[in-house]
């Protein structure tokens, strides 16, 4: 037993250390809420979804499925061209208004989300982590890394699950440029498509200690006849909560290997 | 091993080791998309990146996209492990200059490596995770199940620094396997 083990040491796995000194530079959450500084600059630590209130719950989408914001990214229909209206048509959604028993949704076939997708769930939420030249993010098991480091998108970019992110700080507003995303993937959990043209602009600012604003910004000439914005607040969460649970296989694919035959065809 | 270690260990069909057979004939969990567990993990040849926070310490498996919370801030185990972990619930603490991990709670459906050697549900892992130098890392695993080892016993794994590699934690494993299997 010992050497089977042992022998394992020769594929010497490689591991990266972050480098010493990543933590954000800013002072730990604690201490900034003991001197009541505004950390505007740092965006780290938990964050959960917080849900509408009032009017904004109110949706032509009716009240279902725990509302809107369990499913959608705004509480109405955004501007379809006619080939996001085919696609949309043949996307079988299991959440909002055409939603059916069987489901092509990859989400059940462990397939990561995308963006702006994560964001269209109540339990959205996220642990954002800053350092320098990138910022990460992390949506369960599904890791996202923001360059900050000034670099661009690279030209010969090939599709991403997550999308190519690129972000900078314009004023007290963390402003995330994505494109890349792999156009399998939906805009929502209801099925709203998107095209490899596809370009997200996140717009995050802590407003106050425990609360984060995000906007987003769709663009998506082939999908969409106008840019549309859809918007999120975040709540801090205290930092003794566990992350993880059951993962997505657990959840949706059977214990008898019985993969789902979910194989995204392009 | 155990009699119940044996026999659990004649049941499994690995793609590996003594007792190996095809990917299609395997019932390794792994070939079902789960996640392979601790300490196998190490065992995939897929680069890990670490992100070390004030309360934790983050491993950020590539292998497919497994994130692994170890807590460094000094609380318990989580008493309501419900359901059981994959890759258990990981307690870290300083003793000097190694990182002694203890990882408990996991379920009964992963391996301890890809030759099909079982745990049971009582499976106990001690990392003991050190810098040895800049470039190196060493980590010293003990596992202990009485339920499947009739006593306590170690391994050692070294990870070397790979400061020019990029992850971007695209693996999917449902995509690859399916792959495999066909």
């Amino acid at each position: 037993m010992r050497s089977i083990l042992l022998a394992a040491t020769l594929v010497f796995p490689a591991v990266i250390f972050g480098q010493a000194g990543e933590e954000p530079k800013p002072s730990k959450p604690d201490k900034m809420a003991s001197q009541q500084v505004n950390p505007v600059y740092d965006l780290s630590g938990p964050w959960g979804a917080r849900a509408p209130e009032g009017n904004a719950r109110n949706s032509p989408y009716g009240d279902g499925d725990g509302g809107w914001w369990n499913f959608a990214l705004r509480p109405d229909e955004p501007p379809m061209t006619a080939w996001a209206q085919a696609k949309f048509k043949a996307n079988k959604p299991s959440f909002g208004p055409n939603r059916e028993e069987n489901s092509n949704d990859l989400a059940y076939g462990c397939f990561p989300p995308g963006v702006p997708r994560v964001y269209a769930a109540i339990a959205a939420g996220m642990q954002i982590i800053e350092q320098p030249g990138r910022t990460l993010m992390l949506f369960g098991q599904n890791v996202r890394q923001i360059y900050t480091d000034g670099r661009p998108h690279p030209k010969d970019l090939h599709p991403l699950w997550m999308g190519h992110s690129i972000g900078s700080w314009q004023g007290d507003t963390f402003v995330v440029d994505t494109i890349g995303i792999d156009d399998r993937t939906w805009i929502d959990r209801m099925g709203h498509p998107h095209s490899d043209a596809l370009h997200i602009v996140e717009r995050f600012r802590r407003v106050a200690y425990n609360t984060l604003e995000l906007e987003i910004t769709v663009d998506d000439p082939k999908a969409y006849t106008a840019p549309w914005t859809a918007n999120k607040v975040f709540q801090l969460r205290p930092r003794t909560v566990r992350a993880g649970g059951p993962s997505c296989e657990d959840m949706f694919i059977n214990e008898a290997f019985g993969l789902k035959p979910m194989l995204p065809s392009r | 091993m155990t009699a119940w270690g044996e026999e659990k260990f004649k049941a499994a069909k690995p793609v590996f080791g003594p007792n190996k057979t095809t990917p299609k004939l395997s019932n390794d969990p792994v070939y079902g998309c789960f996640p392979p567990g601790l300490p196998r993990i190490y065992l995939h040849p897929k680069p890990i990146e670490i992100v070390q926070l004030p309360d934790e310490l983050i491993m950020m498996y590539e292998y497919d996209r497994i994130v692994r919370h170890i807590y460094i801030d000094g609380r318990a185990h989580d008493e309501f492990l419900d359901p059981p972990l994959w890759m258990g619930d990981s307690i870290g603490k300083w003793e000097g200059d190694t990182l002694v991990i203890d990882v408990i709670g996991f379920n009964d459906k992963t391996w301890l490596d890809r030759a099909g050697h079982p745990h049971s549900d009582a499976l106990h892992v001690t990392e003991r995770l050190r810098r040895v130098n800049h470039d190196t890392l060493s980590d010293e695993i003990t596992i202990e199940d009485p339920k499947a080892y009739t006593k306590p016993w170690t391994a050692q794994i070294g990870f070397q620094l790979q400061p020019a590699l990029t992850l971007d934690w695209e693996g999917v494993c449902e995509q690859e396997k399916m792959a495999d299997r066909q």
